[in-house]
């Protein structure tokens, strides 16, 4: 039954094997590469190389991230060029194929616990499968019984005939039978022992024949090893679903450089960030005052002195993209008194001359209620941050925050990495809680939102600008919205205010950086969009 | 007909022996066996490296010791790329984790695949690299937090820096719970399974 299920099968093939050979053209260029590819184990290289070029292609991360992720993501690199490597062993130096048979079987395994299961299995199996075949290949063993009578014509053509293929299943079947079918096997391997080394010889001498399809060969597969990786972004540029995603804006690839694609990497890149978020920007940029870039402190302010008594509500728009522009046209609802107070930023007054730089910012009337006792000495709180800042930085609103134990340092300098420097507003608190906490950040291209709730113990905020209503305790009043600017105010004073609660609800501020030792969030809720 | 392969000769022709062969696809398939019950025993730490198409993650509690986190973007052109919050984490665990992920397949169609871990024992990982374009979560804490620090110069996860000039977060440790991502890659160093289950369907059943 087995026999005859060979015998059929290898008809079959036989048959569809004759008639794709009568209808393909070229039989010529053909015949010579199928003879060529009888000389090694073709069928082995291609499985092997196949399972290398799945297993780094499945991963899909460009190589940047994987040398930088470290040894565990280079495996699959590692892996997968041993595959290649073994692959283009058995197609160019088929007499060395048991050691490197054994080295991809090797690899193949490894890539189990290395490389995302093996490929998902995939890559692994495909390895296995060549691997074993490559190891399973003998030279000059197709057709033992003709070679021993007529050597030169009867190895190739012997595979045409019907009878001896029918014969050959039934040895096969036989030796299956009698049970011992390795014996069956090496006895027809011992027939050809003597033949293989001769047999390979004179295949070198045919090889300067096969040279230049080899060559040709050679390319292709070197190219397209050589292809595997850098064919990521080339792929995903054309293909819109990202199938080779570049997760690193500045380290792209070298022949994107410059393309615009790493625009995101120059600072300068930024202030033409949000220009158009403020519909009505008032131009009286306070050149010098502070060397930030513009993406902040434009949107801010314009929407507090837009809009002097926004209700509390208000900042529950900010997370949805349509930038603080859409805040400033809407007409301000009531809550506290309609009084418009200068925004003291420097850089949007609200139509206001520009205020000197160094004058109390906040009326001071704001701040009787809050006992505001002047510390002279040594600064309280933790020490500045001392680690650079980036220059494109957030643009956050709360429905409401709440600091306890506040120490309001002043203004002063964070260095950016290229040695440049943003003026801040500098801010302590011991306990921190901010309701609806939204965190809103520009960057070309893109924008991330964060909607959170923060209860922060042991924090220091440091911001361009705030905006936002004061609430007075005791009598729970709150106070228009006030607008103070880091560059109005003198650096690095010698004194620290401090402030048992300090309360302020609709708070946008241009938020450069916050260092806590703890931070204890809910509800957190955080999204990338296109811009 | 005879002749067809006559001007092959009697070069070193050969065939593929495939009891030869078996010789060694049987214990590498025995191999491949032990070495997969191991996996999914946590015996052995395996490394991943995945990205391509979304998927969705839901965790009941994540613990990270060192993460670093930047807005970037994945694809190549400025044109088609996605912006995504890459986060890299030194090591950390996570429990009861799911993955989704919904692939079209040429023949087969749309097809999901959720795997689940870690409902017992938590799954211990070591850098991870996840680029992610939403998350959400119920609550957690976070310590030792720097955010602004420039992307360039964030050193919460070792080797993970990001653009100049860029918005940068850093943390010592971080724990939150009820996490639910899309992410659109993630690559890491190694990964300890424990009790790994499979789910192949083909109604669209996600984590979330």
């Amino acid at each position: 039954m087995f026999a005859f299920v060979l015998g059929f099968l290898s008809e079959l093939a036989r048959e569809t094997g004759d008639w794709l050979d009568r209808i393909l053209p070229a039989p010529r260029a053909r015949r010579s590469l199928r003879a060529w590819r009888r000389r090694r184990p073709f069928w082995a290289a291609l499985w092997v190389i196949a399972g290398g070029v799945e297993m780094v292609a499945i991963p899909l991360a460009p190589l940047p991230l994987m040398i930088r992720v470290g040894v565990g993501a280079m495996s699959a690199v590692g892996i997968s060029v041993v595959l290649v490597a073994g692959g283009i062993f058995f197609l160019f130096k088929p007499d060395q194929r048991m050691f490197v048979s054994i080295v991809t079987a090797v690899a193949s395994l490894t890539s189990m616990a290395t490389t995302n299961l093996g490929g998902f299995g995939i890559g692994m199996l495909a390895g296995l499968i060549g691997s074993s075949m490559a190891f399973g290949w003998m030279p000059g063993n197709r057709h033992p019984e003709e070679d021993a009578g007529d050597p030169p014509a009867g190895e190739g053509a012997a595979s045409a005939r019907p009878a001896d293929a029918a014969a050959r299943a039934e040895r096969a079947a036989g030796s299956l039978a009698t049970g011992h079918g390795t014996g069956g096997d090496g006895a027809g391997g011992d027939a050809a022992g003597g033949r293989p080394k001769a047999d390979e010889g004179r295949a070198r001498y045919r090889g300067h024949r096969a040279g230049k399809r080899g060559a040709v060969l050679f390319v292709l597969t070197t190219a397209l090893a050589a292809a595997m990786l850098p064919g990521a972004t080339g792929a995903s540029a054309a293909g819109g679903t990202s199938l080779f995603p570049l997760p690193w804006p500045t380290s792209g690839w070298p022949w994107e450089w410059g393309s615009g694609a790493t625009s995101s990497t120059t600072p300068s890149a930024s202030p033409s960030g949000s220009p158009q978020t403020t519909p009505s920007p008032t131009g009286s940029a306070s050149p010098g005052v502070t060397p930030s870039p513009s993406v902040g402190p434009s949107a801010g302010p314009s929407a507090g002195s837009g809009s002097p008594g926004d209700d509390v509500g208000q900042g529950n728009g900010r997370d949805d993209g349509s930038g603080t522009g859409a805040a400033a046209d809407r007409p301000g609802t009531t809550l506290g008194p309609q009084v418009t107070l200068p925004c003291l930023t420097g850089v949007d007054t609200g139509g206001l001359p520009h205020p000197e730089p160094g004058g109390m910012p906040e009326d001071p009337d704001d701040l009787t209620a809050l006992r505001p006792p002047v510390v002279v000495g040594d600064r309280p709180g933790r020490p500045r941050a001392t680690y650079p800042v980036n220059s494109v930085y957030a643009q956050v609103g709360a429905d409401s925050l709440t600091a306890y134990g506040a120490i309001i340092h002043g203004a002063t300098y964070l260095g950016t990495v290229g040695g440049g420097r943003l003026k801040v507003l500098w801010v302590h608190a011991d306990r921190l809680v901010a309701d609806d906490y939204t965190f809103r950040l520009e960057t070309p291209g893109q924008v991330q939102t964060i909607d959170v709730d923060l209860d922060i113990p042991q924090v220091d905020i440091y911001v361009t600008q705030l905006s936002g209503s004061l609430t007075i305790p005791v009598i729970d009043v709150a106070t228009p919205r006030i607008c103070i600017g880091a560059d109005v105010v003198p650096a690095n004073l010698p004194i620290a205010v401090r402030l048992p609660e300090l309360s302020v609800t609709a708070v946008e501020a241009g938020q450069v950086l916050v260092d806590a030792e703890t931070v204890n969030f809910s509800g957190l809720s955080a999204h990338s969009h296109t811009r | 007909m005879r002749d067809r392969y006559a001007h092959t000769g009697s070069v070193a022709e050969g065939r593929t022996h495939w009891r030869r062969s078996a010789l060694m696809f049987v214990p590498c398939t025995l191999a491949v066996g032990a070495l997969g019950i191991a996996l999914a025993e946590g015996a052995i730490a395996a490394s991943f490296a995945v990205s391509g198409t979304a998927f969705k993650v839901s965790a009941s509690e994540v613990t990270a010791r060192g993460v670093s986190s930047f807005p970037s973007s994945i694809g190549g052109s400025a044109d088609d790329a996605k912006p995504v919050l890459l986060a890299a984490v030194k090591d950390g665990t996570v429990s009861d984790v799911c993955v989704s992920l919904k692939q079209k397949l040429p023949l087969v169609g749309e097809i999901s695949m959720l795997v689940h871990s870690g409902a017992d024992k938590p799954l211990a990982g070591t850098d991870l690299v996840v680029n992610a374009d939403a998350l959400t979560g119920g609550g957690g804490k976070v310590t030792g937090v720097q955010a602004g620090r420039d992307a360039s110069t964030l050193t919460g996860a070792p080797g993970v820096t990001g653009p100049r000039g860029v918005f940068g977060v850093q943390a010592d440790t971080a724990v939150a719970h009820d996490l639910r991502s899309t992410a659109y890659s993630a690559n890491g160093g190694t990964l300890t399974l424990e009790k790994l289950e499979i789910e192949f369907s083909r109604s669209g059943k996600q984590c979330f």
